[in-house]
């Protein structure tokens, strides 16, 4: 079973594997359905070799609104007790519902860390194309959509960098942004959104100039210079998910 | 569909996720993300339509798995989560928030700018209308509204509470401070605005749609 692995699947299973594991969730009702979710979970953080210590960052935040939902189950739900504590009554099925609210929460978060730390924004972006391909028969224009993610994804580091040359400006002018009180901090920030938005847009604008100069015109379909091949083991998994799916809707 | 509007929507789609990872810790663990601002002033400077093309893009990319969405949370599962909501709602909230935005320049469109208003038109000469505080401000209220709505819809549904108790978990704590972040984001948009109309570099203002 070595082939099956997260990590080594093609990004467009990959992709269907996150979305059926999220309708799962939604449709579980049986504990054991739910069990078998979180082992599927594990088994994605596991394969996916995603670090421990970088889950437990991501998942903690999340920790604590699941605990607040678990609670406000315990306590609300009527039902057979199962302890009284300072006038409080604890109940089976609050213990039942809470616990698969908060499970289904942790799970999803566990998951979606999993797929996106072992998928490239290229290849990310490419296989959210290739699944919108069908609905560009009702008119929907998916390549230029596609497109517009892939332009998104190479965005992010550029603001970033605009973003830490204005600071390194800024604090050469002896303007500290990091310190100060905190109610004025947000008057720090807003003073760098307008510089950072100019500078940013200034270069979208290139691009834009660029892109047209090289005879890109919306609404054509691109060729991909990197194309993946789906194996038996892609489509073993996507069939293996489908059933998980199917199981938590039957049951 | 040009060019140049579909560069901008995925930019300010990267804005948003860009935004939605800084947060400012305030007394008291309240986290403070900056994605609201991000929402905003796509709404404000890219107006109805491609302000909901970039939003659309953002929730993708979200759906997708890229983790762009505050705390660097990602994925369908947590578009479709207890807190989903307030996201999906944004695509209907920028579109209305845009449209108020182009209200602005549709009411008159030939009159010159006036003289505390047209301090940027100046500059080039032209007749570019820039629309108020309060207009900037006025549009940002549906937004959020509309986010509210589909948000807390969402919580009650998924987590199978009473929509009053969602509305006190998850909305009434984060008022003030999602005011605060309004008046804040109205300004920038109107300084934003002004500075970009001035460098020829906001479509919507030069009224070029296409």
């Amino acid at each position: 079973m070595t082939g099956l692995s997260l990590s080594r699947s093609d990004p467009r299973a990959r992709l269907f594997l996150l979305v059926a594991y999220s309708l799962a969730l939604f449709l579980a009702n049986a504990w054991w359905v739910y069990l078998g979710l979180a082992a599927v979970g594990v088994w994605a953080v596991w394969t996916g070799r995603e670090s421990w210590s970088g889950l437990r960052k991501i998942i903690l935040p999340v920790a604590v609104l699941a605990a607040g939902l678990l609670a406000f189950h315990l306590v609300l739900t009527p039902g057979r007790p199962l302890f009284v504590f300072a006038g409080w009554q604890f109940t089976y099925p609050g213990l039942a519902l809470g616990g698969r609210v908060a499970l289904r929460l942790i799970l999803l978060v566990m998951v979606a860390a999993a797929v996106s730390g072992t998928t490239s924004p290229v290849a990310l972006s490419q296989a959210v194309g290739w699944w919108l391909k069908p609905l560009g028969r009702i008119g929907l224009p998916v390549a230029d959509l596609s497109l517009m993610l892939g332009l998104a994804l190479t965005f992010i580091p550029v603001i970033k960098a605009e973003a830490d040359r204005l600071v390194l400006a800024q604090r050469a002018r002896g303007i500290d942004l990091q310190g100060g009180l905190w109610w004025l901090q947000p008057r720090g920030w807003s003073a760098m959104l307008i510089p950072l938005l100019v500078g940013t847009v200034r270069r979208a604008e290139n691009l834009a100039l660029a892109m047209e100069n090289r005879k890109f015109r919306p609404g054509q379909t691109r060729t991909e210079r990197y194309q993946s091949q789906a194996g038996i083991s892609d489509y073993l998994l996507a069939g293996a998910f489908l059933l998980l799916v199917v199981l938590a809707w039957v049951y | 569909m040009s060019t140049r509007w579909m560069v901008l929507a995925a930019l300010f789609a990267a804005l948003i996720a860009v935004l939605a990872q800084l947060a400012i810790p305030l007394p008291g663990g309240v986290p403070f993300t900056m994605q609201l601002f991000g929402v905003f002033l796509t709404g404000s400077l890219l107006g109805g339509r491609w302000g909901a093309v970039a939003m659309l893009v953002y929730l993708l990319l979200g759906a997708a798995g890229m983790p762009v969405f505050s705390n660097g949370h990602g994925g369908l599962g947590w578009l479709l989560g207890p807190t989903g909501g307030f996201l999906i709602g944004f695509l209907l909230g920028v579109y209305v928030q845009g449209k108020i935005v182009e209200g602005a320049l549709k009411r008159r469109p030939s009159q010159p700018a006036s003289g505390e208003e047209g301090g940027a038109a100046r500059l080039v000469g032209e007749k570019i209308p820039l629309p108020s505080f309060w207009r900037f401000l006025g549009a940002m209220i549906p937004c959020l509204l509309i986010s509210y709505a589909v948000g807390t819809l969402q919580f009650s549904l998924v987590n199978r509470m009473p929509v009053p108790v969602s509305l006190g978990m998850t909305v009434l704590p984060f008022v003030p401070f999602d005011a605060v972040k309004m008046v804040v984001a109205a300004a920038v948009a109107r300084g934003a605005w002004a500075a970009l109309v001035a460098e020829g570099l906001l479509p919507l203002g030069q009224q070029a749609r296409s």
